[in-house]
Formats: structure tokens, sequence, C-alpha cells
């Protein structure tokens, strides 16, 4: 049985994050009736407890994902629940992709084009890092592409982060403040951040630019309604196929509902987005919904991602500050193939750490056990230092996200995640981590070690592009195949960089809010 | 044998018996156990579960089960949707059938490599016998992955132990807690 609401909503966005709370934002202020459905809880930053345990309660808690390929990704770790779903524990570092990110495809013979280029997302960067607040130093980030300088201060740095500067120095590397969407002093009525490396908790102070602190009231007042435990299933087409008639979605306690919308956008991650795609196959779309190119779910692309530690003998601090670093070093950037691989990396360096969790230092040596372990964590929480190499990855076809025979509680298949780094991603990680050691010499470390090459971030899925048989969506999101679907998020990333993705998924995000506002007479008729 | 259990039942507070027994297993002073399960724990995990899960995680991280890791993980299966690292890895079993089939399997381990059971063998023993789950494809091994066994327990040691802000103060690390949470777990 299906309850089908009466009212029709100009426009329903399927979850909460990052986009999806700027989309709400944007066209509620624009007049347009908005409700978003999320799958999971509301959240209240008066519950962001700072504690590694509790923490967990952010992460994905919706249906299970099954993993594949040689270098699974972590997905409920990478995910969020609920309200501002993964940017409520997100590390806020916020940088910009290159200009060259845009045209891989051109310069370098792989990968993809953008159907659009980093002066078409400028505007939005620099519009975004003001509203949202970000700090850092232009003049001394020096590999970052033209824009507005930063409305905020750099961060301050700690001792473990002064110790590897120092050891980039003397191997003849730049680094620079790492840009974050955190506060360094107060910015429009939001404290600075404390320096207490508790980011992963979620930060309850405001510091820390999350979806509910930079959007919530902004929502509130456009009268946006969001509808919490609301697991979307299907979006359901008119019989032309052309439009979206309606989105399906489960209540927690089973009960199917559904609502009708001039305009839906799927802002459900990297993940969600593609398995409600392929879920919504009908006659029209025998495929999977916009999937006429069959690319829905192809070239999932998270980044490849490996950590350096070091002991040094000197004390690091190495609990002070923020949990996605504090400097940074882009001098290896550059996707020139002329090193043996496409795409480059990016150093964050000097993360806050807290003794245990994925991140914490009980996993700089997963290793070690029993008394070893013991001897090693009194050292380390006084002597640790660490960095890692974000490191640029090529989409690749057959890591991807289909959908399997299991389901989950509602019915729905669940989604198979499938991905094996390509030889770029790896080459690239073997001459970080030979880089990385020599580094933490240089800056005199007594021993370093490299942790076991890993993924981060979850992009691509559902690429943007110009040509409707090779991509999923245009240049602003919007289906090639159903006039009023609109996609939001990482997953409209033809290619990756090897940055941490927020930033541009945001910024395509304001991109689209604009587009729709100012079309709204050829999107929104029914 | 030092008793999680009965070391809460002597202080006025589970966080202050916590402090003193980190304190104390840090400073190598006590040795793993388990309380005695409350009817619903003893559904979740049996007497024989309870004393393996201690013995590999004190094994794993010395002074994990005095901090109550045994605690920590059968609280966590009580729950729907458990607080423990298993979730970030994606294995296609529920929670509790993992943890019965993992600390089984290690029981056979132990079993085929020592002819006791694991929580019965002497420290070293129990070394020997864990270490084996970081050898690639380990012998006779039927269980999951024993890697994972390996990451998810020494996880849940961790958690225990070094999740915990006694810990912190124990190390002289800064909590800086921004919200202190209501309970350790």
């Amino acid at each position: 049985m299906v309850t089908v609401e009466m009212a029709e909503a100009d426009v329903v966005i399927v979850g909460s994050g990052a986009t999806g709370s700027l989309l709400a934002a944007r066209l509620g202020a624009a007049g347009r009736k908005v409700v978003v459905l999320e799958g999971g809880p509301p959240r209240r930053l008066d519950r962001m407890y700072s504690s590694t345990i509790w923490s967990r309660n952010l992460k994905w808690a919706g249906p299970p994902a099954r993993i594949a390929g040689e270098n699974p990704v972590t997905f409920p770790f990478e995910a969020g629940w609920g309200q501002g779903g993964s940017a409520l524990h997100h590390y806020a570092c916020w940088f910009r992709l290159h200009e060259e990110d845009f045209r891989i495809a051109t310069l370098h013979g792989t990968g993809f084009d953008w159907p659009i280029e980093y002066r078409d997302l400028q505007p939005y960067y620099d519009a975004l890092q003001k509203e949202v607040g970000l700090s850092g130093d232009k003049d001394q980030e020096i590999w970052r592409p033209p824009g507005e300088p930063y409305p905020m201060p750099p961060q301050p740095t700690f001792r473990q982060a002064q110790l590897l500067a120092d050891g980039f120095a003397k191997q003849g590397l730049k680094t620079a403040p790492l840009p974050m969407a955190i506060n360094s002093v107060t910015y429009n009525g939001r404290p600075a951040c404390l320096q207490d490396g508790w980011c992963d908790a979620g930060c309850p102070t405001g510091a820390l630019a999350n979806p509910i602190v930079i959007f919530g009231e902004a929502m509130k007042k456009a009268g946006v309604e969001t509808r919490y435990n609301a697991f979307v299933s299907r979006l359901l087409t008119k019989p032309s196929g052309r439009r979206v008639q309606s989105v399906e979605y489960f209540e927690d306690d089973g009960t199917k509902k559904s609502i009708d919308a001039k305009l839906v956008i799927l802002a459900a991650f990297a993940v969600q987005t593609p398995r409600i795609l392929l879920n919504s196959a009908n006659d029209r779309h025998p495929n999977g919904l916009a999937n006429s190119s069959g690319r829905v779910g192809r070239y999932f692309t998270p980044h490849a991602a490996v950590n350096l530690h070091g002991m040094f003998s000197e004390e690091t601090e190495n609990h002070m500050g923020r949990t996605g670093g504090q400097l940074m070093c882009q001098d290896d950037y550059s996707p020139d193939p002329a090193r043996g691989f496409v795409g480059g990396y990016t150093w964050r360096i000097g993360a806050a750490l807290k003794l245990a969790d994925l991140g914490g230092l009980a996993n700089a040596r997963l290793d070690l056990f029993g008394e070893r372990l013991k001897t090693f964590m009194e050292k380390a929480s006084k002597h640790l230092a660490t960095m890692s190499a974000l490191i640029a990855n090529q989409p690749l076809s057959e890591n991807c996200i289909a959908l399997t025979g299991e389901k989950d509680k509602n019915g729905i298949p669940l989604a198979r995640l499938t991905n094996t780094l390509g030889p770029d991603a790896k080459n690239a990680a073997q001459a970080a981590i030979k880089q990385g050691l020599e580094i933490f010499k240089a800056a005199g470390a007594g021993e370093a070690w490299a942790a076991p090459l890993r993924t981060e971030h979850m992009m691509g899925g559902t690429m943007m592009g110009e040509d409707p048989a090779r991509s999923v969506t245009d240049g602003y999101g919007r289906t090639h195949d159903v006039e009023n679907l609109f996609i939001s998020g990482p997953g409209l990333m033809p290619t990756v960089g090897a940055v941490n993705p927020t930033f541009t998924a945001s910024a395509l995000a304001a991109r689209t809010a604009d587009h729709i506002i100012g079309n709204w007479a050829d999107f929104g008729a029914s | 044998m030092q008793c999680a259990g009965m070391i809460a039942g002597a202080f006025p507070s589970r966080r202050a018996a916590i402090r003193l027994s980190i304190a104390g297993t840090l400073a190598g002073g006590l040795t793993f156990g388990c309380s005695k399960p409350s009817p619903q724990a003893a559904a979740i995990l049996t007497a024989e579960e309870r004393a393996i899960l201690a013995a590999v995680a004190d094994t794993l991280v010395p002074g994990s089960a005095a901090a109550g890791v045994v605690d920590f993980v059968t609280a966590m299966l009580a729950e729907p949707d458990p607080l423990l690292c298993y979730r970030f890895v994606s294995f296609p079993l529920p929670p509790r059938s993992f943890y019965k089939l993992a600390l089984a399997s290690l029981d056979d381990l132990a079993h085929a490599s020592t002819g006791k059971p694991f929580d019965t063998l002497a420290l070293s023993e129990r070394t020997k016998v864990a270490g084996k789950l970081l050898e690639p494809n380990l012998k006779g091994w039927k269980g999951p992955p024993a890697a994972l066994v390996y990451f998810v327990l020494r996880s849940d040691a961790i958690d225990a132990l070094y999740g915990v802000e006694e810990t912190y103060a124990h190390l002289e690390i800064p909590y800086m807690a921004h919200i202190e949470p209501p309970r350790s777990w």
C-alpha cells in the first residue's frame, strides 16, 4: 500500500548533506516549495559527543553495501547517516580543483574532460568561501588556481606540522596552510576553532562548517520541509518517461509513501544516487533511470591515499589541531605523465590524532599487538607525526556501483561497490611514499613508515558530460534523459583530481541552483 | 584473575573503576578477566565466548579486558546498530553472527595449535596463536578472513581501553572534549 500525498512539491531533494542542504536553502529562498527527504534521523549539535566511539553515530547506518575489488572502499566510514550527511563528520579540507583537472583527457589522453572549465566554477568557489567561511593563505598556496583570497587568516600550526614543514623545506618542497572550512577567527557569528581535533565526531561549536550551521537557518527561514527517516527507493516517471512524476520512499516502520514533484534532485551521495536510479528502471528506462548511456554507476572513482608516520625524539603535540591536517604541499600535484603516472598528489600534513578509531594512533601500526603495541602507544601519543598523500585516481569503467540480488528491509536491492585502483594511482602512491619517507628523514624522524595503500572519498558513478551517450548529466547536473531530474554531489565528477571533493561538489551545487532558479519556467513546468 | 565486574562493584562509579583499572593494567598490575554476565548479555555471547573475547582482547591490547572490553562488545551487540568498528568493514554477516564465528574459529585455532581452549592458554601461547591471524592463507582457518578477525577484535580492544577519557588522562594527553559523552560507550 502506498500513501500518495496529494499536494505537489516544487522541488523534492533526496538527501540533506552538503549539496542537498545548499540546494534546499537556495531554492527555498527563491520561492520554491522544497521538500527534503532524508533517509536518516535529524541531528542535534548538542549530541555530538567528543568520543571516537560515539562519533560512529554519524556514520552510515542505512542498508549495507557489498564491497568488491582489490582496493575496497570503507563506504560506511565515508558516508554519513542523517541530517547533514557525511559533511557532518567531514574534515573540512576545502581545496579547489586545478584548471587542468577539468581537461585531463585533452591534456593527457586518459580519463575524461569535464563539460565545464575551472573558470565556470571559479565564481562559485569564490562566493562559497565567503558564505561558508574558509581559512587559508592564498599567497602561500602557490599552486591554487585564480580566485579571491580566503576570508579568514590561516589556522595555527603545532609542533608536528612545524617539524614536517622543515623536512619539506630541506627537500626543496614548499608548504602552505591547508585551506579549511573551519573558522580561524570568529566569523559570521560562529566561533573560532578550539584546535582539539574532534572534527570526526562532529563539531558542535559551529567552528567547522557543516550543513546544519551553514544552511540550517536559511532552510528554516525559506520554509523548507525536511522529512527524516524517509528512505527513497524509486523515482516514478510519467508515461512518456521524460519527466519524473513522483518520489517513492519508505518510513522507518516500513510505510511506503510517495510525493509528486515538479523537479527532483538526487543528492544522496555517490552510492545511493546510482542505487536509486538503477532501482527506478521501468519500461521507458529498462536499464535504470537516466541510464541510456549505460554509465549510471560506472566510473566510480575514489581517491587513493596513503598515510605516512614518523617518530620524533621531541614531543609533537599530535593531539592538537584539526583532523584534516595543518599544512599542505602540492608540488607534485600536476597530472603530467612524465613521471610515469597521470595525476599527482596533495600532501596533507599534521593531522590531529586521537588514540582510537580507524584513523587513530593505534592504527598507525596495525601489525602491532600485545606489549609492543602498549609500548608504541605510550611513545606515539607524545612523539608521532603524520601526513597523508591524497592521490589522483583515473576513472575506470570496471569500478562501479551495481545492484545485487540481495535486498534490504524494504525490498530494495543492495548496492555493490567495486573498486580496484588503476596503475596511475598505484604508481603515484609509490612515488609519494618514497618522497614522504625522505621528508620524514630530513625532518629528523628517528623512524618513519608508510601504512598500507587505502582509498578515500567516493566520487563518480553519475558523471556529467557533453555527450549523452557517454555521460549521465549535463554540466549543470541535469540528466540527459529525464528533463526534470538533476543530480548533485561528488558523483557528478568525471575526474577527481587529488583534493578533497566537498568544496567542488558544493560549488557545482551552487551553480546548479542558479541554473534551476534562472530557468524555472523550463524545468519546473509540470 | 581480576574480574572487571568485581572492580566495578567495589567503587562508587563505573568510570572511577575504569580509571583505576586502566591505571593498574597499563602499569602492568592486572590481568584479563570477565564480569558475570547478565541474562541479557549471556543471550548475546555465551560464557565461553565471553572468556575467549576477554582473553584475545587482552592478548592484543593489554589492559583491555580490565577496561571492560567484554561488556563493551556485549552492550554494543545488544544494539540494533552497534558502534563497533565492525560497522566499517562491510562484511556480509550480522554483527553477532560474525563475533560468534570469529571467536569459535579462534578457539578452534588454539585447539589445533596447542590442544587447549584459547582462554586457558598462557600469555605466551595466546600471543603465538593470536599472531597467526596475521599470516596470509592461514592453514586450517575456517572462519571469516583471519586478518579481518584480527582487525575487528583488536579495534574493539583498542576502543575499550584507548577510546575512553581515562586512558588519555593516564597517558597525560589532554582529552579536550567539546561535549563529554554521557558515558564511555
